[in-house]
């Protein structure tokens, strides 16, 4: 187990342009699930595979279990890769793609079988070893890519959005598989995804990234409950958070705080006049689109998110609420989040 | 899919697309080469075999009408089985092409992996490296035939300039058995690496980029993602590549031709060339026939052979 | 590159190893040694310059040796492995058939010292001084390029020069022929193109070409959409019997057809090349384009049926289209293949005035046994450069053609 750590990593790839990669620094802890969340081109599978020895950084420092490790190859870093298409080799059988780790790194002969039976039962694919990766699921492509992974002990393992290519129901129950495969073998995991649900679900902490600089580093709580800008603000949470300008500033809100008037216990809150224009019934909750009516916020659009026990008629307008403490506040120009403050709201 | 319903009725014979296989249409559209192959191709090809067993000769008349009558049975074959060229003749196809594989596969690869990632001037080189392969065969032969002359040839005189060779006792590429067979399979040689490189550097950039860089965090080194990874997946180009090579030095007449026609004494005799003497220059068609009958024999195994290689390999 | 701190992750001994200084040693003093003599006995000329560009080689090495430069440990060993593989050509095809046995005993042994020195260069210790890194340095990258492209293209050189020189300097046996000892003449060219009907045959054979890549296009484009498409199961079989009459060579077919077309009358035209090429190209032209179009998602052509199109209509409108990469990779192999050809054209046409560029150069530019060298290559250029430009030009498309039709079909 080891703890990676960058400092000030920078990859551009093109000169005078942004780079994919603008000096991020950060600190793994000893057996966490990190997960590095962000949309296309934020640069967070760069950042893997910087991490990983595939590219090499402009600038900056890469250090694993304490020592620097900008100068060694893959093979020298024991950080194990899963690949978003597992890159399994597809010549080989299943063993053989489990053993090929070890023939490589010069591992005794002798011992070899029993770690490939050791990795193979780990993940539950020992009746599948004399099969060919064409011949597999999705799903089991993915266990056997991990435990090619896992045969070698490393020190590290490192995921590049393993889940995204397994159809729906089926990405339900690899993710599960990931969670308990990671509370069993405890190495310290970094996990590339654009799928905010997987990051919060999975991620000890959750590490935002837009355009190449880190938006936030934290837990998903404080990702979800606390966030730095309004990227992440909007990022997280679906459907994404409201945020409406009003007096030089943004204010955003939650559509789940967002409710009928009466049900928002808090003495401290907000109240506004909602003309619903849309309504979805999900089964198990609604969500409404439309927009404010009256005072500074007029014409703003909105949405809510709300559990069953109203029902709602498009056209009408109705009476909400957020409760103040809900209520976050950001700079217009930076984006960055500020104090709450006391608005005036009408 | 409503396909069948909305299409317009079709043109004349082509049925519109009610099934997904249109029987009529494709037959219409195959049986033009079809019927190319069949002539051009299938029936010189009994003819051939037909040749092969009669007394066809350059100027008399075969009475096609009574072709039983030219039947010699298995005449010509006795007697180009006993004829000594025959044999050499044989052997050096074999030889030739099995030789110039072996040293086009592995420069073809070393090339294919230096000209595998882009740098300033690639077109360029590649421009250079492509030359052997697009000028017509015949013109690079000549060329060739100057600088392996055995007085003014361009070789000689670099190894004289560098003190291997003596000046006064040059050698004979063309003149001297060993040597001849060497320029031989190198002429083939280096015509045949532009044509492998490029088929190889095709099967390299099939291979997903994630499966070397699998393979480096696995700690495979150079030499063992090369032979252990990349080769095999390449397998069935690589097949391909050795296929199209073997056929064309297999039967190829134009570069000993020209070079050596068949000298010294036959020691650079083909059969291609062989069949090329005896049928067209000697006016014996027959024996011709009968010599390049020996071709399918060697292509139809080396075929099957690739066929298989390039079906089992993977690609997934 | 990172502006980090050097590593020293794995404890790598910065140590030179005893054998490396002593190889290192010793080609200094094999340099020093070869300097000494040339100057000694005033070796000039060019043997002179390719004993001190010698020198200087060993002296790099030795230097690269001795600080740890992967790429001179690398190109050390390469040059090895160079020396054994011309110790055992020279063996067999040399010392072996003449008998020389005791340069033979000196071949192996030399191959045996060149052997013992890559092992050495490749044992751990040695390794590990040499801090393992990449077996392919730019360097060596560089340098098998290189090498490569200069013997490939060294003739073609060699063929531009011999195009401008007079005869006397091409015939003087101790002239450099890779310059112009006497000043270039624009003689050979004049010979090429009033004496001989070199014109007439460029125009033969880009007649021929076009003609045959037209008719190849006709017969092999629509045959390998209804193998790809329409006759399914069938299209699998038939398409491998077609791939394997590509297998049947002119060699072969030359001498039945030969007599196909003297009873043609075609015998002495271009016409019965025009008949006969396509019997070359139409195979692999096909197995090409199946591949191609099997590649093709059937939902563009059913989206276009949809659209009103018949399903021929579908097959012009869209798929052709779609694939002009397959198709441009067709147009070139086929016209490259008629240029090239050199049995049929040798086999069914004598007069000179008919004849292709492939076989009119070898036979009218060789009057009995002499050689119009001078002209004879400044044709080949002529001939050759075009295509090879072209070639170029689409050669990305090609392999991107080639991929989908061999590698995927």
């Amino acid at each position: 187990m080891a703890v990676v750590e960058t400092r000030k990593l920078t990859k551009v790839f093109k000169e005078g342009e942004l780079g994919a990669v603008n000096e991020v620094d950060l600190e793994t802890r000893e057996g966490e699930f990190l997960v590095f969340l962000g949309p296309s081109g934020s640069g967070k599978t760069t950042l893997l595979r910087m991490i990983a020895g595939l590219e090499s950084p402009t600038a900056g420092e890469i250090l694993i279990g304490g020592k620097v490790v900008n100068d060694l190859t893959p093979r020298e870093r024991r950080i194990a890769m899963v690949f978003q298409s597992y890159a399994l080799y597809p010549h080989l059988t299943v063993y053989n793609n489990i053993v090929f780790p070890l023939k490589a790194q010069k591992v005794p002969k002798h011992l070899h079988k029993e770690k490939v039976e050791w990795a193979s039962s780990l993940l539950g694919i020992g009746g599948l070893l004399q099969r060919k990766p064409r011949e597999l699921s999705g799903g089991e492509r993915q266990r056997v890519a991990l435990a090619r992974a896992i045969v070698r002990e490393p020190a590290v393992f490192l995921l590049d959005e393993p889940l995204s290519n397994l159809d729906a129901k089926l990405r339900l129950s690899a993710r599960e598989e990931l969670e308990r495969f990671h509370r069993r073998v405890g190495t310290t995991t970094i996990y590339v995804t654009h799928d905010q649900v997987e990051a919060m679900a999975m991620g000890d902490r959750v590490m935002v990234l837009n355009k190449g600089i880190v938006r936030q580093l934290g837990t998903p709580k404080e990702v979800y409950d606390d966030p730095a800008d309004t990227f992440v603000a909007t990022f997280l949470g679906s459907p994404p958070m409201n945020l409406m300008e009003m007096d030089g500033m943004i204010v955003g809100f939650r559509p789940e705080h967002f409710r009928v008037a009466e049900d928002v216990k808090d003495s401290a809150k907000v109240t506004f006049k909602f003309r619903v224009e849309n309504v979805e019934y999900l089964g198990a909750e609604f969500i409404l689109a439309g927009f404010l009516e009256g005072g500074k916020m007029d014409g703003k659009k909105v949405i809510a998110r709300l559990l069953l026990g109203h029902s709602f008629e498009i056209g009408t307008t109705y009476d909400f609420a957020v409760a103040e403490r809900h209520l976050k506040f950001f700079d217009r120009t930076t984006e960055k989040k500020i104090t709450a403050r006391n608005m005036a709201w009408q | 899919m409503a396909v069948g319903a909305v299409a317009k009725p079709g043109k004349g014979k082509f049925k519109s697309a009610g099934a997904a296989k249109s029987p009529l249409l494709g037959i219409a559209m195959f049986s033009p080469a079809l019927l190319y192959i069949v002539l051009l191709i299938g029936l010189p090809f009994l003819l051939a075999i037909f040749y092969a067993f009669s007394d066809a000769r350059i100027g008399t008349e075969m009475d096609l009408a009574h072709f039983w009558r030219h039947l010699v049975g298995l005449d010509n074959f006795r007697s180009i089985l006993q004829s000594p060229s025959f044999r050499v003749a044989l052997k050096n196809s074999i030889i030739f092409t099995v030789s110039a594989q072996i040293i086009v596969m592995v420069c073809a690869n070393i090339l294919s992996i230096a000209l595998e990632k882009p740098f300033r001037g690639r077109g360029f080189v590649r421009f250079l490296i492509l030359l052997p392969w697009v000028a017509p065969v015949s013109l690079g032969t000549i060329g060739w035939k100057w600088i392996l002359d055995s007085i003014y040839s361009v070789i000689t005189w670099a190894l004289v300039v560098l003190g291997f060779v003596n000046k006064y006792s040059p050698p004979m590429w063309l003149g001297q058995e060993g040597l001849a067979i060497t320029s031989v399979i190198l002429v083939h040689c280096w015509r045949l690496i532009p044509f492998s490189t490029v088929i190889l550097l095709a099967g390299r950039s099939a291979i997903p980029k994630e499966i070397p860089e699998a393979a480096a965090i696995d700690g495979a080194g150079f030499w063992r993602t090369l032979f252990q990874i990349n080769l095999p997946i390449m397998t069935p180009i690589l097949g391909v590549a050795v296929l199209f090579g073997t056929i064309f030095t297999f039967t190829d007449l134009a570069v000993v031709n020209l070079l050596t026609n068949g000298g010294p004494y036959d020691s650079t005799q083909t059969l291609p060339n062989l069949a090329f003497t005896q049928g067209i220059q000697g006016s014996d068609l027959a024996a011709g026939a009968a010599i390049s009958v020996f071709l399918v024999p060697v292509l139809v195994v080396i075929a099957y052979f690739m066929l298989r290689v390039a079906n089992r390999a993977e690609v997934v | 590159m990172a502006t980090a701190a050097k590593l020293s992750a794995t404890t790598i001994s910065a140590k030179r190893p005893l054998g490396i200084t002593a190889i290192s040693a010793l080609l200094l003093a094999a340099a020093a040694a070869l300097l000494g003599l040339t100057l000694v006995h005033h070796v000039g000329g060019l043997t002179g310059i390719f004993r001190l560009v010698a020198v200087l080689v060993m002296v790099l090495i030795a230097l690269g040796l001795w600080k740890l430069h992967n790429a001179a440990r690398t190109f050390l060993f390469f040059l090895c492995a160079a020396d054994i593989i011309g110790c055992l050509l020279a063996l067999f095809l040399y010392a072996l058939r003449q008998k020389h046995y005791q340069m033979a005993v000196f071949l192996v042994a030399q191959m045996c010292i060149s052997a013992a020195f890559m092992w050495y260069l490749r044992s751990e210790s040695v390794r590990r001084a040499f801090a393992n890194l990449n077996p392919w340095p730019t360097t060596v990258k560089m340098l098998v390029l290189t090498v490569f492209t200069v013997l490939l293209a060294f003739p073609f050189y060699w063929m531009v020069i011999a195009t401008f020189k007079q005869n006397i300097d091409l015939y003087g046996m101790e002239n450099n022929p890779f310059i112009f000892n006497l000043p270039p003449t624009l003689d050979n060219l004049r010979l090429l193109f009033t004496q001989t009907r070199f014109l007439r045959w460029l125009e033969n054979t880009a007649l021929v070409g076009g003609i045959v890549v037209i008719i190849t296009l006709l017969l092999a484009v629509p045959a390998a959409y209804a193998l790809a498409r329409l006759t399914g199961r069938w299209g699998e079989r038939l398409g491998i019997g077609i791939f394997l009459t590509y297998l049947v060579p002119p060699t072969l077919l030359f001498i039945p057809l030969s007599r196909v077309v003297a009873s043609l009358g075609l015998q002495d035209t271009i016409w019965s090349l025009v008949l006969v090429y396509p019997s070359v190209t139409v195979p692999f032209s096909i197995w090409l384009m199946m591949g191609f179009f099997k590649s093709i998602p059937r939902e563009l052509e059913d989206a276009a049926m949809v659209d009103g199109l018949t399903r021929f209509g579908a097959f012009i409108r869209m798929v052709v289209p779609i694939s002009l990469s397959g198709i441009l990779t067709v147009v070139i192999f086929t016209f490259t293949l008629v240029t090239q050809e050199y049995v049929y054209a040798l086999t069914f046409i004598s007069p000179e005035s008919q004849q292709m560029v492939g076989v009119g150069i070898p036979i009218f530019l060789v009057r009995g046994d002499v050689y119009f060298w001078g002209s004879l290559m400044a044709a080949c250029l002529i001939a050759s450069l075009p295509i090879a430009f072209i070639y170029n030009l689409f050669l990305d498309r090609f392999i991107a053609g080639f991929t989908v039709g061999a590698v995927k079909g």
